[in-house]
């Protein structure tokens, strides 16, 4: 017998936990070993002598392999360089778990994501939504490939981020504020009008979990099936609701996709009851009536009725965390429209708000997706351009001049030097835009570097206040 | 009523199938009996020359697949319209397929609910491809489409709510695969839309365990396919279906509605390379099942090229299999210059980078090429 040690190389200070499907193939690529470890881990398979394939399934969808020869009575050493998916460390916790975009041939400081910005909205408790300053930011990670940050929200309701600009719709994407949140926004290409330019890919820290939701989201239910078996994960996550309410949601939304209700006992409906806040509770426990009804025709009459008021009450809690919610909640909303022949006028009106959602979401996405202008508002059509009224926004990436000026980070007719590698540059803000010395004019912060260089090497002449950079920085995601 | 292919020794689970594609809409521009349409943006909808090749093409892939299915497949029903000038189209030899009007669907819907109910272990195809919109559902049109402009959507049916209707009968297998789109139009949006469905959803069954929903492409967008060709959609699932979503589970390759879910976007862009992104071909799967086993090695698509990319231009490129002694030799695929494409079955490979005049060092790499495409980069320092 001889050994084949596999390590899983990855750098990112998250994905220790990140689960990683481990398969040692032989040479007809059938499976012989497999396990689930984490992204950091060391890992031995005994085998026999031969030649074998080792493969590393994440989450996301992404697979690493290697060919192995192991002689007889030798150690075959074979390392898995994971961190070779993600461009940067702090992204690898994105690229690890979520279906990402494959593609990505544009940067954050091209033109189109001139003044994109973003900014989060909090659901209060009668219903209406307000903006919300951003809660304090670790880690942060900027890249001209895409922005990473980690915050927690302040208290349990229904969060949202939005991001848009003048030529990014405008969408929201819902975060599961009961963790410690993930956010990265990052550039994106595809066919003109079929993908939106700026992925927005929400997590939270619980990596078990997001494991288990992308792979749902992917419909690799087998994968699904054989991590959640693994250690009682859907059960375990169900019941610990009062510690993790959205994991809690993602649990009994795995059951439902399996059709093992008998699991989910009575949390489905402590779930909707303990936590008005969030309709993917009352969606969950509906879909367990309606199914436990199918099976059971005595607890049919009442189990029904149930049901109805669940998805109705869920209607009447904005939208749910997760695009399995809506999916549940359109699908249960439209059995009962039918099942009353559409003469039911409170399933007919909860039917037409969240129809409203469903035209304008992004499926692809495991958290809730929709373009629009407020997150009680969703439209087809996305608006673009600025946010109005002065509530906390951030930039991402490019800082437009003009909002520089109104925020006072720059002042009218100051100038701003810098030695760059080409020689000294001196510039004039004037007019909500950069003048250099001869003529050349720029609106925002990338304008400056494609063509002159990184506006943060720059400093106010004479030298007064604040670091120009410092004064950036604060219009931007910043710690 | 004579359906494409019907099993002489039935017996036990099967697979049913019901076809249809509706490419000629007889009260639409260039139909058999146009009418004005008062919705005007419904007065644009044009005759399609892909959904009857489509759909054909998905019914004789079941017929030629008809005994690897986990359930063989037991019936294969067909309907199909054709636009009055789509002169080229032939339609299955000695077969006359009955038109997809809506009357003919919900009678063909009803019989293929029959032979689905009539054993647990069967499993139910739905397969569409024509005209779709999506409101509060997806609406999929049918050959009389419009015939009322008052009313055009009498000729329609809703296809979420078919689907849960259908969830709930005996068949503990069903797949459904639309490949239309899921546009809508403002003005539809304007407009009170009520479309029923073929049958209303009822909980009287306990629904089926395994259950796979593959659409062709993500709401609010546009299915594509070649003029008088098969819509790129229905060509992934083909190709899915015949080895490339097939993966080996220890006793052979094997399609599975998981896999097949994972896999179906990139094989959609391996048909047509800018439709791969995420969500493009969103499927939805509950408890996965096996679908098909495929009995030989499948095809792999393979994409040879250095790293870095610079170096492809001077690389000698081969790959071939890793054989054992005594097996027959490998045949060695060569490329110079370019990248070296070629299909190959499913097994271990070395591919090879060399460079006649030495501007990069040599490059290897050993690997396992599964379907449905390998893209192995060899390293090659300068």
């Amino acid at each position: 017998m001889s050994e084949i040690n596999v390590t899983l190389v990855s750098w990112g200070n998250e994905v220790g936990e990140v689960p990683v499907k481990l398969e040692i193939l032989d040479r007809r690529l059938r499976p012989i070993q497999q396990r689930w470890v984490g992204a950091k881990s060391r890992e031995r398979f005994d085998v026999d002598p031969g030649l074998f394939v080792v493969r590393a399934s994440l989450a996301s969808g992404s697979q690493f392999q290697k060919v192995v020869n192991v002689a007889d009575q030798q150690d075959a050493e074979c390392s898995i360089e994971l961190h070779e998916l993600s461009p940067h460390e702090s992204h690898e916790w994105a690229y690890f778990t979520k279906p990402i975009a494959r593609r990505s041939t544009t940067l954050l400081s091209d033109p189109v994501y001139k003044g994109a910005w973003f900014r989060l909205w909090r659901r209060e408790t009668d219903g209406t939504w307000l903006e919300h300053p951003l809660p304090p930011v670790e880690p942060l990670s900027l890249a001209e490939d895409g922005v990473s940050c980690g915050f927690r929200t302040p208290d349990e309701a229904l969060y949202a981020v939005q991001v848009g600009g003048p030529g990014i719709p405008w969408k929201f994407a819902a975060i599961p504020s009961t963790y410690p949140v993930m956010l990265l926004m990052r550039p994106v290409s595809g066919p003109a009008g079929q993908v939106h330019p700026l992925e927005v890919v929400v997590s939270s820290d619980h990596w078990r979990m997001e494991a288990l939701l992308s792979l749902m989201q992917r419909g690799d239910t087998d994968k699904a099936t054989d991590f959640a078996k693994q250690s009682n994960l859907a059960e375990e996550l169900l019941f610990g609701k009062v510690q993790n309410t959205a994991a809690a949601a993602v649990g009994g939304y795995y059951l439902l996709r399996i059709g093992d209700v008998d699991r989910m006992h009575h949390w489905a409906s402590n779930l909707a009851n303990w936590f008005d806040w969030m309709a993917d509770g009352p969606i969950i426990h509906a879909w367990q009536l309606i199914m436990e009804a199918r099976r059971s025709q005595g607890a049919k009459k009442q189990n029904m009725d149930q049901a109805r008021e669940r998805l109705l009450s869920a209607a009447g809690r904005g939208f749910p965390i997760y695009t399995e919610g809506l999916r549940l909640l359109r699908d249960g909303l439209l059995l009962f429209d039918r099942r009353s022949k559409r003469k039911d006028p409170e399933i007919r009106s909860a039917l037409s708000e969240v129809g409203a959602f469903t035209a304008a979401a992004d499926w692809s996405s495991p958290a809730t997706t929709f373009t629009g202008e407020r997150p009680d508002a969703p439209t087809t059509e996305a608006p673009m351009g600025e946010p109005p009224g002065d509530g906390p926004r951030y930039y991402l990436y490019d800082v437009p001049i003009k909002a520089a000026v109104s925020e006072g980070a720059l002042t009218d007719g100051e100038v701003l030097t810098a030695n760059l590698e080409s020689g000294p540059v001196t510039v004039r803000v004037t007019g909500g835009v950069l003048e250099t010395e001869d003529g050349r004019t720029f609106t925002g912060t990338s304008e400056v570097q494609r063509a002159v260089g990184d506006m943060f090497l720059f400093s106010r002449q004479p030298s007064a206040g604040p670091q120009l950079y410092e004064s950036l920085e604060q219009l931007r995601i910043h710690y | 009523m004579e359906m494409l292919f019907e099993r002489d020794d039935a017996s036990g689970p099967q697979t049913h199938a019901l076809v249809i594609g509706v490419g000629g809409y007889r009260h639409l521009v260039g139909g058999s009996d146009p009418k004005t349409q008062v919705i005007p943006q419904i007065g644009v909808l044009r005759q399609l020359t892909t959904a009857p090749r489509s759909a054909v093409d998905f019914a004789d892939l079941l017929i030629e697949t008809k005994d690897a299915w986990h359930a063989p497949v037991g019936s294969v029903d067909l309907l199909l319209s054709t636009a009055p000038n789509d002169v080229d189209f032939t339609p299955p030899a000695a077969f006359t397929p009955r038109p997809a009007g809506f009357d003919e669907i919900q009678q063909a819907y009803n019989a293929w609910c029959e032979r689905c109910d009539s054993d647990a272990g069967n499993t139910a195809i739905f397969y569409y491809c024509g005209h779709g919109v999506e409101k509060e559902e997806q609406y999929l049109l049918t050959e009389d489409f419009g015939k009322s402009p008052n009313n055009p959507w009498r000729g329609a049916f809703a296809f979420d709510s078919t689907l849960l209707a259908m969830r709930a009968r005996k068949a503990q297998t069903q797949l459904f695969f639309i490949d239309a789109c899921r546009k809508i139009t403002s003005s539809m949006k304007d407009h009170t839309i009520v479309v029923s469905p073929l049958e209303t959803p009822d909980l009287d069954d306990p629904g089926c365990e395994r259950l796979l929903v593959m659409r062709a492409t993500a709401a609010k967008e546009t299915a594509l396919g070649p003029k008088k060709g098969v819509a790129y959609a229905t060509q992934a699932l083909r190709r899915a279906l015949t080895g490339d979503a097939a993966v080996e589970d220890g006793s052979g390759w094997v399609v599975r509605s998981a896999t097949f879910a994972d896999k179906i976007t990139v094989i959609l862009g391996m048909i047509k390379t800018d439709q791969d992104f995420e969500g493009r071909c969103p499927c939805h799967v509950t408890k996965s099942a096996e679908l098909l086993r495929i009995d030989h090695d499948p095809k792999v698509r393979l994409e040879v090229a250095c790293t870095p990319e610079k170096a492809t231009a001077h690389a000698d490129l081969t790959c071939e299999r890793i054989v054992l002694p005594g097996e027959p030799p490998a045949v060695v695929h060569r490329q110079s210059g370019q990248p070296l494409r070629t299909d190959v079955d499913a097994g271990l490979y070395l591919a090879q980078a060399t460079f006649p005049n030495h501007e990069f060092k040599k490059g290897q790499k050993q690997f396992g090429a599964s379907p449905p495409i390998f893209k192995p980069r060899l390293e090659c320092a300068p």
